[in-house]
């Protein structure tokens, strides 16, 4: 693992296996100053996290391989402060409450508009906020 | 992030993400943005807000994206188009690019090259747009400096004003009245860099020779019988601006001596004032004279031409550049239909005949006045050539010759005969051929009008 820094903090992970949510969130994330990385499957954004340091998750509920609840459990074993955010077209209370009990920030229910993750990442990554001006 | 002018893009995607993830960026970065989930959305759009730039995906639930490129390119071919697809290939960017799409951008992109591509979409939409009114300024259909031409030594001028007006050099119009020699000398100023100072016209014909010198040069209190307070003169007024002297030749000899000196030194002295001021001016000089006849006459003096005559343009009377008589009569029907709130569409084509065979001895005055009565006389929405004044009613016909008043046709009959004849020296058969009458008709003709032609037509063995 690398050492911690304060640019880890602005390194984001996106585990989506949805190409054009996961690029134009990207897109948005590049734009203001963060660094993405984005897999389309579980099991590589776990090997992501067990490689270098995150400051923010945002993981989709339906995967290729594993489940996005899996994911969350996963990452938080690997790195126990990350925050986490699921995303899912197929939002339900229940949904909502099992991923808080998992550990997750929160969820959001698809389609949403970009800048919300925006601001929910902002004021969850530690560190200096990127410039968004 | 850099602030950008609001241009305004459309961006086209059915994944609100993707169209919110542009609009989010787009608009940080100073764009004004609309969004559609598909191409009717987007057409409909489009028919509302006319937008600088479209960003569209490849695949659209109801069309492709290709489909609403052609449909721009269609409809408004001003407007970039960027294609954006994730599953890039070589056919599907042909097509693209065929249909008339700026740019290709093949998913996943970074903000930096979206920005690039955005940016340089909108530059070249621009260099379009310019490009455009730039076409339409060499065809002459926009005015130049406030004139209309496209005959060259017309744009030969505009081409002067360019180059010559943020010089201080001094300015010579020759051209006779009514050419548009105060618009051309307004040019010189409003171009150069002394546009915001004033630009004083001194006409020299309209002012009675004994008071040219104080209009000019000023005075100063009792320098004269009535001088009762310190007058600024015309010249100190254009400090830091530009004189317009107006039939300059017509100035006192004993004046242009003194108008010279104020230009080699940039000095002058007000009348009964023994202190000099410097002034700061450029020169413009105009006349409706031949300027040869003007020297030979010694109506202007040499040096003083030579000072004043670093530029001299030639403005090309109307007869001239008859070319350009339709181009300009459009403009002033356009400005007076405004004017008068009247609603005439064209010039009828007979009008612009005759407009471009009279030979307009008062130049684009005169026109400008013909349109006027023209447009204030005409009923009907085309300007028929019975609107034009008196002068144009007689001569520019297309008969080219005048048949006396009174005449029977037997009358004109003989004559036109009896003429061709002439021309033949007597020959019967050229004079029938020439007349298109058959021999016999011709002959018959003669007879019945007592006509005798005095060398016979040669024995020709032919039959009626």
């Amino acid at each position: 693992m690398s050492d911690s820094s304060t640019n880890d903090n602005l390194r984001i992970l996106i585990v989506d296996d949805e190409p054009s949510v996961g690029d134009a969130l990207r897109l948005v994330l590049e734009a203001h100053g963060y660094e993405v990385v984005l897999v389309t499957n579980g099991r590589d954004g776990i090997d992501q996290a067990r490689n270098r340091r995150f400051g923010f998750g945002v993981v989709d509920l339906f995967l290729t391989d594993i489940s996005g609840f899996q994911v969350i459990t996963d990452l938080l074993t690997v790195q126990p402060q990350i925050p986490i955010l699921l995303i899912t077209a197929h939002g339900s209370p229940q949904v909502f409450a099992e991923a808080r009990k998992l550990g997750a920030i929160g969820a959001l229910a698809k389609p949403f508009h970009p800048s919300e993750i925006l601001k929910l990442i902002a004021t969850h990554v530690r560190g200096p906020i990127p410039d968004t001006a | 992030m850099i602030a950008r002018p609001r241009k305004k893009i459309l961006v086209v995607d059915d994944e609100p993400t993707v169209t919110g993830s542009l609009e989010l960026i787009l608009s940080e970065a100073g764009y004004e943005v609309l969004t559609a989930h598909t191409v009717a959305d987007a057409i409909g759009v489009l028919k509302q807000t006319p937008v600088d730039l479209v960003i569209t995906d490849l695949r659209l639930s109801d069309a492709s994206g290709i489909d609403l490129t052609l449909h721009i390119k269609r409809t408004t071919p001003d407007v970039e188009v960027i294609l954006m697809t994730a599953y890039g290939s070589i056919d599907v960017t042909i097509e693209a690019i065929k249909a008339g799409a700026y740019y290709y951008l093949e998913k996943p992109y970074t903000p930096d090259r979206l920005f690039a591509l955005v940016d340089r979409a909108l530059q070249l939409a621009a260099l379009r747009h310019e490009n455009e009114s730039l076409k339409r300024t060499l065809a002459g259909d926009s005015e130049t400096f406030g004139m209309i031409g496209r005959d060259p030594k017309m744009c030969q001028i505009f081409e002067t004003i360019r180059t010559a007006a943020p010089s201080d050099a001094s300015v010579l119009i020759e051209g006779e009245s009514g050419t548009g020699k105060e618009l051309i000398s307004a040019a010189f100023h409003t171009q150069s860099q002394r546009a915001d100072g004033p630009f004083i016209r001194i006409n020299c014909a309209a002012i009675p020779h004994e008071l040219i010198e104080s209009e000019l040069f000023g005075y100063k209190k009792g320098a004269f019988t009535g001088a009762d307070r310190d007058k600024r003169g015309l010249i100190e007024v254009a400090n830091q601006g530009t004189l317009l002297l107006d039939e300059i030749a017509e100035m006192p000899t004993h004046l242009q001596t003194k108008l010279l000196r104020v230009l080699q030194e940039r000095k002058l002295r007000r009348l009964g004032d023994e202190h000099e001021i410097g002034v700061n001016f450029r020169l413009v000089s105009a006349t409706n004279r031949n300027t040869q006849a003007l020297l030979d006459e010694g109506l202007l003096r040499k040096d003083l031409y030579f000072r004043i005559s670093t530029i001299r343009i030639r403005v090309p009377p109307l007869r001239e550049r008859l070319d350009d008589v339709p181009l300009i009569a459009g403009r002033f029907l356009k400005r007076f239909n405004e004017q008068y709130g009247k609603r005439i569409q064209d010039l009828a084509p007979e009008t612009v005949m005759r407009l471009v065979r009279y030979d307009w001895p008062g130049n684009i005055r005169q026109l400008e006045s013909v349109i006027e009565r023209a447009v204030l006389f005409c009923p009907g929405p085309e300007l028929q050539p019975n609107c034009l004044p008196e002068e144009f009613q007689t001569r520019a016909t297309s008969s080219t010759f005048i048949i006396p008043p009174l005449l029977p046709m037997e009358e004109i009959e003989r004559e036109a005969i009896m003429q061709t004849l002439e021309r033949t020296a007597g020959n019967v058969k050229k004079s029938a051929q020439i007349l298109r009458f058959p021999r016999p008709t011709f002959y018959r003709k003669l007879k019945k009008l007592g006509i005798k032609v005095e060398r016979p037509d040669p024995p020709v063995a032919t039959k009626p």
